[in-house]
């Protein structure tokens, strides 16, 4: 698979990899450049299964240093932004032995490689099945809401080899890909993997922001936008689908949160020609291969043979071929006794096998023993033309346990007092009383995650 | 102070019998019983309204008290039997975050 892997790249010659800040490198420059990282891991001593922290996020040089690393069979640990936290973590229990800047301090040098001080020696246990595979490793660090993240440990060969593949078929005209996702999440790792495997582009951008990510759509023809509904949604509420020209889209792709159906409708009706799919993945189990009911349905199969699903008390439990080898720092208690990972993800099933995401088992909360889902209110309240965004979450309280409270981004001036009386009258009627929100507040901006999350203050 | 909150959980109430068939009794506000027996509110009205109260106290004095925790629950004479004695322990609650916050003379 490791020379496959360079064949592939050669094969696909001069065809565009990498777009990064206005430069096009070809695959031909992508194979270069991956073995110029090799012979720079082997003059600095970097061994094969050494526990190496790439620090960076996408660039043309930083794909190369993943691609490198593994074919170099290291346990990589991508970060793209230190704290004291991830530090802590990496430092702690991933057993580093080198750090890696692929673009140097500034983002703009060269390629440097420092010792990274941690406990080095007598390597995890848990590496040991790599090692005696032969295989690379990849650890994901969890975005976790509390706490110290998780080091999700998976076996980089079978990643590369499941979405990768040994093949080099490619289509008439391969796909050219934002990267809006993170370098250092299952999402961004998945996405590069399907350029590579079909010869396209990745277009990097260099910040996040709905503009910018707009721009580059148009600049460069993007067919393919892999995101979250809580920027499509920024898109939407700033316009920015107006402001840019963004007919070459052939397909948004939405995850990494659950998609509120109304919010759903309004990106549909915005962007009427441009089908929309829901992904569905985890850490631990990697991107699914998904169908979605419709442009406009929030229900998706899961059409992936790598992967088999279940539903437990209405949790979705997942098993696939890809999945994790067990974390590094927690015990492995989101597996089943046979296997299954548990998502934490709470589904319905419709009649025709389609699953629909109705939150996170962690975000329920509970008023006096009645069970109060977040995303229900959420997609209610999208349907209100007085509310841009909100978020809803429990807080709790002696009486009750917990109580109903959501924060709304207005669409224009709305006080506090009437912002309650407009929820109030908004949902009354459509849901049981004890679901309506206690509390109120209105705020300028929803707290949102590095990675396009909704921030939910959790019980 | 009193006859100040007396009068803004007037205001609270009548805002809540807008939405209620059943109207709170206004004219002998300082004996309304709350919550129990003969209290007017089931658990999670009495938190609507009790979250109405602090947000009202909060636009009014500026000050950020729960009236839903552990200690408001745990007393002997509960702040929830009668509207007198919800007042009786906003006071104190008040008193204890401006000492807190350096505006008040009370310990």
């Amino acid at each position: 698979m490791r020379s496959q892997l360079m064949d592939k790249l050669d094969h696909f010659g001069d065809r565009p990899a990498v777009i990064h800040r206005g430069v096009t490198h070809s695959y031909r420059d992508l194979a270069g450049e991956i073995r110029r990282v090799e012979e720079r891991l082997a003059a600095d001593g970097v061994r094969p299964h050494d526990v190496v922290v790439l620090n960076a996020d996408f660039s043309f040089r930083s794909i190369a240093a993943l691609l490198a690393l593994y074919r170099n069979r290291n346990i990589v640990v991508p970060v793209v932004a230190f704290t004291e936290t991830t530090l802590a973590t990496v430092t702690e229990s991933c057993h580093p032995r080198h750090l890696l800047k692929p673009d140097g301090d500034d983002g703009r040098g060269g390629l440097t490689i420092e010792a990274m001080s941690g406990s080095a020696d007598g390597a995890a246990d848990a590496y040991r099945p790599l090692i005696e595979a032969g295989a690379a490793g990849l650890v994901l660090l969890s975005s976790g809401s509390t706490g110290a993240p998780k080091a999700i440990l998976h076996n980089l060969d079978s990643l590369v080899e499941e979405k990768v593949g040994t093949g080099t078929r490619v289509g008439a005209k391969a796909p050219n890909i934002l990267m809006f996702l993170l370098f250092d999440h299952i999402g961004g790792i998945n996405s590069l993997l399907g350029v590579v495997k079909v010869g396209g582009t990745a277009v990097v951008p260099e910040r996040r922001t709905p503009d910018e990510i707009c721009s580059l759509v148009e600049t460069y023809g993007i067919r393919l936008l892999p995101t979250s509904p809580t920027f499509l949604n920024l898109i939407l509420i700033g316009g920015y689908h107006e402001k840019f020209d963004l007919g070459s889209l052939r397909l948004i792709t939405y995850g990494t949160e659950p998609m509120p159906e109304e919010l759903l409708r309004r990106v549909h009706t915005a962007l009427p020609r441009i089908r929309l799919l829901q992904t569905f993945g985890t850490s631990e189990t990697g991107i699914s291969t998904t169908t979605s009911e419709s442009s406009s349905s929030t229900y998706f199969k899961i059409s992936d043979e790598n992967v088999s699903y279940r539903i437990v008390d209405g949790e979705l439990q997942l098993k696939s071929r890809t999945q994790f080898m067990g974390y590094l720092n927690y015990p492995s208690d989101s597996l089943t006794e046979d296997g299954w990972f548990r998502t934490g993800d709470l589904v319905e099933e419709n009649a025709d096998g389609y699953l629909k995401v109705r939150g996170r088992a962690k975000e329920i909360i509970n008023v006096g023993g009645e069970k109060v889902l977040p995303l229900e209110l959420e997609s209610l309240l999208l349907g209100s033309p007085l509310i841009d965004d909100c978020v809803v979450y429990g807080r709790p309280n002696s009486i009750t346990g917990q109580s109903v409270c959501v924060d709304i981004k207005a669409s224009g001036p709305l006080s506090r007092a009437e912002a309650r009386k407009h929820v109030h009258a908004f949902l009354d009627g459509k849901v049981e009383p004890f679901k309506i929100p206690t509390k109120v507040q209105v705020v300028e901006e929803l707290s949102v995650s590095e990675r396009f999350k909704k921030r939910r203050i959790l019980p | 102070m009193s006859d100040r909150l007396l009068e803004l959980i007037g205001n609270v109430v009548a805002d809540i019998n807008e939405r209620r068939d059943e109207k709170i009794p206004t004219d002998d506000l300082l004996h309304v019983s709350l919550y129990g027996d003969s209290g007017v509110f089931d658990s999670m009205h009495l938190v609507n309204f009790l979250t109405l109260v602090e947000e009202a106290i909060e636009d009014e004095y500026d000050v950020e008290i729960s009236l839903t925790s552990e200690k408001a629950v745990s007393r002997r004479i509960s702040p929830f039997s009668g509207v007198g004695r919800l007042i009786e322990f906003i006071e104190e609650e008040m008193a204890l975050a401006g000492a807190e916050t350096g505006h008040g003379s009370a310990a």
